[in-house]
């Protein structure tokens, strides 16, 4: 009788460690910047502002609280440095360097040069982005192909 | 005791340890998969030696001298003063008028990235940081390049400087 349970709790154990490290394996394995491209698309990729609202469990769900609380649309700080320069029209993020890490972009929107860059730079701990910091590139735009070369 | 014993059978036994070891496992794949996500790598020794040069410079033409040192500077882009194109956009970044770097630490580095922050000459921060994309030819030379300054979104932070506007 105690072997079988503990055959069976081990198997259990031993199930739920697989598939939880495949999981594991799969969400870091893809491109080491998919993580953090993914997050920028989330917070400025959109047709229009009332899609962020729309977004904001997804985001809270891959923040620490502190983080999220930098990226949420209700610190107004923040919406006004961000959504701000791009305003209420539809915009696409263009991703023109990545590292891990890093992102650098420019957004391709009716108000904003599309050679402006930006970056976002994250640390991500416990499957969480537990650090962001974002920034403008002044004093440089993009090249003639887009890029930063 | 006996009950024990019987339980802990060899097969009984490697199960169990199977099941230790995956889950050992499974925090150790999970740690370094976010270590690889933000891993930094040394910052490159060509960028860093052409930035302490370029700093310790005291004068536009020894600056000059220095960038055609370490990149690779088309005689075109030199204009009648002696000064290239790429003197110039390093100018506008580390020598506003208000302040001279005379060094600087690492902030970040990643390939083909570097990321700095000015000092003074006492050794204080000098914001905005410094964002330097470069490529590098197989005989050391900076081919390619892009640097600015990193200017923060929220004015609340820091290092948010209004003359990098």
């Amino acid at each position: 009788m105690i072997k079988t349970v503990v055959r069976t709790v081990s198997c259990v154990i031993i199930v739920v460690c697989a598939i939880l490290g495949a999981y594991t394996v799969a969400f870091y394995s893809t491109d080491n910047d998919d993580l953090g491209i993914r997050m920028v698309c989330l917070l400025y990729e959109y047709d229009s502002t009332d899609e962020i609202a729309g977004r904001d469990e997804t985001i809270a769900s891959l923040c620490t609280p502190e983080v999220y609380n930098q990226l949420s649309p209700d610190n107004s700080e923040h919406f006004e440095a961000t959504y701000g320069r791009i305003g209420n029209y539809e915009t696409q993020v263009k991703i023109v360097f990545t590292r891990p890490g890093l992102i650098v972009y420019a957004l391709d929107s009716a108000v904003t040069y599309p050679t402006d860059l930006w970056v976002f730079e994250y640390r991500i701990k416990d499957g969480l982005f537990s650090s962001v910091q974002e920034y403008k590139l002044v004093g440089t735009r993009t090249d003639s192909g887009g890029g930063l070369f | 005791m006996d009950k024990v014993k019987k339980a802990l059978d060899p097969i009984t036994c490697i199960v169990v340890l199977a099941a230790v070891l995956l889950y050992v496992l499974l925090f150790y794949t999970r740690s370094l998969q976010e270590a690889r996500v933000t891993r930094a790598t040394e910052p490159n020794p060509v960028v860093t030696a052409f930035l302490t040069d370029y700093l310790a410079s005291d004068t536009d033409y020894q600056r000059e001298a220095v960038v055609e040192q370490y990149f690779l500077v088309s005689s075109d882009s030199i204009d009648r003063d002696g000064f290239s194109e790429t003197f110039y956009k390093v100018n506008a970044v580390f020598q506003p008028a208000t302040e001279k770097p005379e060094s600087f630490r690492v902030c970040a580095s990643q390939r083909n990235y570097l990321e700095i922050m000015p000092l003074d000459s006492k050794g204080a921060d000098l914001p905005c940081r410094v964002a330097i994309f470069y490529r590098i030819t197989d005989n050391g030379k900076i081919s390619s390049y892009n640097i600015a300054r990193l200017q923060p979104v929220s004015k609340r932070d820091p290092e948010w400087r209004r003359n990098w506007l």
